[in-house]
């Protein structure tokens, strides 16, 4: 799995609305860019592949201001992603259904960099449930220099499947035995 | 329209194709009466790509690779699978063919040896002249599948297609669909090996 600059990633953002008696909420999302290149060690494990991104807490303090006088009215905080840091790691994911599978495949390597296939989205692109009771959402497309690859080392033991549409195009792959 | 629908790449039918190929003039993406789950409803941008190196087994060693292709169109035909591009030329082409089977069974993305090995309710055609069954048929599932082998004389080289044009007609018009999927072999030309 390999991540290069010219691939922005979509990262979700929180703010608070404690005073419409919500609380947090997710909010919209940002695009974060980077100059950095990453590639991941070829695994045989389920993982997910994360970037890490700095997150900030923003404070918003509002005062009305009439007739040459100020009044406090509220204080909103909201979390929104900084920058990606350059740094990068692997994550271990459960299983899911894919029901949309290849046949048995040669040994060889196969390789995906199309942008036109659905997006992956990680339920939990911010682990933030300790301060605002929910996590956030990153998603990123596939790109040119995004690209995912899956060694076969067998001829005829495995097979590849994706969950939403054909491995080429899913959201998400994962290799299971033929 | 899209007449055809092709997931895949193809070779130039019952021919052998090695390198230094003319590919021809540039064909649509979007093409009416063929559909492709290897060549979605946009248009890809020219660097949008999915390969398979593969490394060839059985006797004689071979890989067969395939890709999706149904008819949106009643009437599309196939006229000629040929590259996008060509890289390398140790490889040749055993056959190219269209196979119905039992949707349940999966499609081929590139398996080992040619020919592979039969799904239920399999049926095999030449793919030049056959007309796919219609992309609403979900009782069947339709692909082209190319059966590639390595040269005999230039056999370290490895390399095949780099993506796939399939030419067809419908009525009457000449149509061309391209598939941007890398069937390969592994070889000092291909990148892995």
């Amino acid at each position: 799995m390999t991540y290069s600059s010219s691939q922005s990633v979509s990262l979700g953002t929180a703010f608070d609305v404690s005073t419409d008696s919500v609380g947090w909420k997710a909010g919209g999302t940002v695009s974060r860019s980077s100059s950095f290149t990453a590639s991941w060690d070829a695994s045989a494990a389920n993982r997910s592949y994360t970037l890490e991104s700095e997150l900030g807490k923003y404070k918003e303090v509002c005062y009305i201001v009439s007739g040459g006088s100020s009044s406090y009215a509220y204080t909103k905080y909201s979390f929104v992603p900084i920058k990606l840091t350059g740094g990068y790691s692997t994550a271990g994911t459960a299983n899911f259904t894919a029901n949309y599978c290849t046949g048995a495949l040669a040994a060889g390597t196969w390789t995906r960099n199309q942008s036109n296939g659905s997006a992956w989205t990680l339920s939990s692109g911010f682990d933030i449930s300790g301060l605002v009771g929910f996590d956030v959402t990153s998603t990123s497309n596939w790109d040119t220099s995004n690209a995912l690859s899956y060694k076969q080392p067998t001829a005829g033991l495995y097979k590849l499947c994706g969950n939403n549409d054909w491995p080429a195009y899913a959201s998400r792959v994962i290799g299971h035995y033929a | 329209m899209r007449p055809l629908l092709a997931a895949v790449c193809v070779l130039a039918l019952g021919a052998c194709a090695s390198g230094g190929q003319d590919p021809g003039p540039a064909p649509s993406r979007i093409a009416p009466g063929l559909h492709s789950e290897a060549a979605p409803n946009q248009p890809p941008r020219p660097q949008d790509h999915s390969k398979y190196v593969a490394v060839p087994s059985g006797t004689p060693a071979a890989v067969t690779f395939g890709f999706p292709l149904c008819s949106l169109a009643a009437g599309a035909r196939i006229s000629a699978i040929r590259p996008t591009r060509v890289i390398g030329d140790g490889f040749s082409i055993v056959e190219i063919r269209l196979a119905t089977f039992d949707p349940h069974a999966g499609y081929t993305l590139a398996s080992p040896g040619y020919p592979p090995t039969p799904r239920p309710n399999e049926h095999d055609q030449t793919a030049l002249g056959a007309a796919p069954p219609a992309c609403t048929d979900k009782a069947t599932a339709s692909e082209i599948q190319i059966g590639m082998t390595r040269s005999a004389t230039a056999a370290g080289g490895g390399g095949g297609w780099d993506g796939t044009v399939v030419e067809y007609t419908l009525s009457g018009t000449k149509l061309s669909l391209e598939i941007p999927y890398g069937m390969l072999l592994c070889g000092t030309s291909t990148d892995p090996c």
